[in-house]
């Protein structure tokens, strides 16, 4: 449950679980929505991969992600939205900075 | 780290029946168990919340069963769509359904709670009717 915690810490995560809840969408089309670079936007598929939450799926050349939330998860989600989740464990927030280097 | 299909659906279809063995015995033991070691009223409610918490748990997991999308025949984001929404409403099905057991009057806590639970049920067959059809006009 750590995993998800960790994983719905972050905006950049939540955004891309939100776009996932329209339907599957490959990993380009998703980069294109945030303003980072690709080995991040990797790095923050594999934290979402880890915990479970999402599904990627090989199709051709293309990636494609797709939501794999629980009821729970989702509800998660929906209050990580409503009112943010804050890292307190350092070794989470090392994780998160050196994603963001 | 990969993990064998046939394995991995043995072990799900083993912990099935291992769960549903644990609650035929459950019921069976509170339906045995005499009024002086428990209240029949409370084992009524027992099992009428016990059945609810069995409907949230398995609505719970139904968005994350996912299938292949190569092996999909319709439209990915409409049977994700569909997906989550049998999953939300049989999980808000299955709490009202333990709620009732919990707290109405015991004489219409069966009809209010399987009507509650039989609601759910209907409204996402007419969800899954109403996506096909869309599906079928597109």
């Amino acid at each position: 449950m750590s995993h998800v915690f960790k994983a719905l810490a972050d905006p950049t995560r939540r955004k891309v679980l939100q776009l996932l809840q329209q339907g599957p969408v490959s990993a380009g089309n998703l980069a294109e929505h945030f303003d980072v670079t690709k080995p991040t936007m990797s790095a923050h598929f594999a934290v979402l991969v880890g915990a479970d939450l999402i599904q990627a799926e090989k199709q051709g050349r293309t990636i494609m992600y797709r939501l794999k939330m629980s009821v729970l998860e989702e509800a998660l989600l929906g209050f990580a939205q409503a009112f943010g989740l804050q890292i307190t464990n350092s070794e989470n927030a090392a994780t998160v900075a050196e994603e963001k280097q | 780290m990969t993990t064998d299909p046939s394995q991995s659906s043995s072990v799900s279809i083993m912990r099935a029946l291992i769960i549903a063995a644990l609650l035929l015995g459950i019921a069976v033991v509170l339906k045995v168990l005499p009024p002086e070691y428990l209240n029949p009223e409370l084992a009524r409610r027992l099992l009428g919340v016990m059945i609810g918490v069995v409907v949230i748990i398995y609505a719970n997991r139904v968005p994350k069963a996912l299938s292949p999308l190569i092996r999909m025949r319709c439209d990915p984001a409409g049977e994700q769509a569909v997906r989550r929404f049998t999953g939300w409403s049989l999980a808000v099905g299955g709490a009202a359904f333990a709620i009732v057991w919990m707290f109405a009057p015991l004489r219409h806590a069966n009809s209010l709670s399987g009507g509650l639970l039989c609601a759910a049920v209907m409204i996402v067959i007419v969800r899954i009717v109403l996506g096909m059809a869309r599906e079928s006009h597109a």
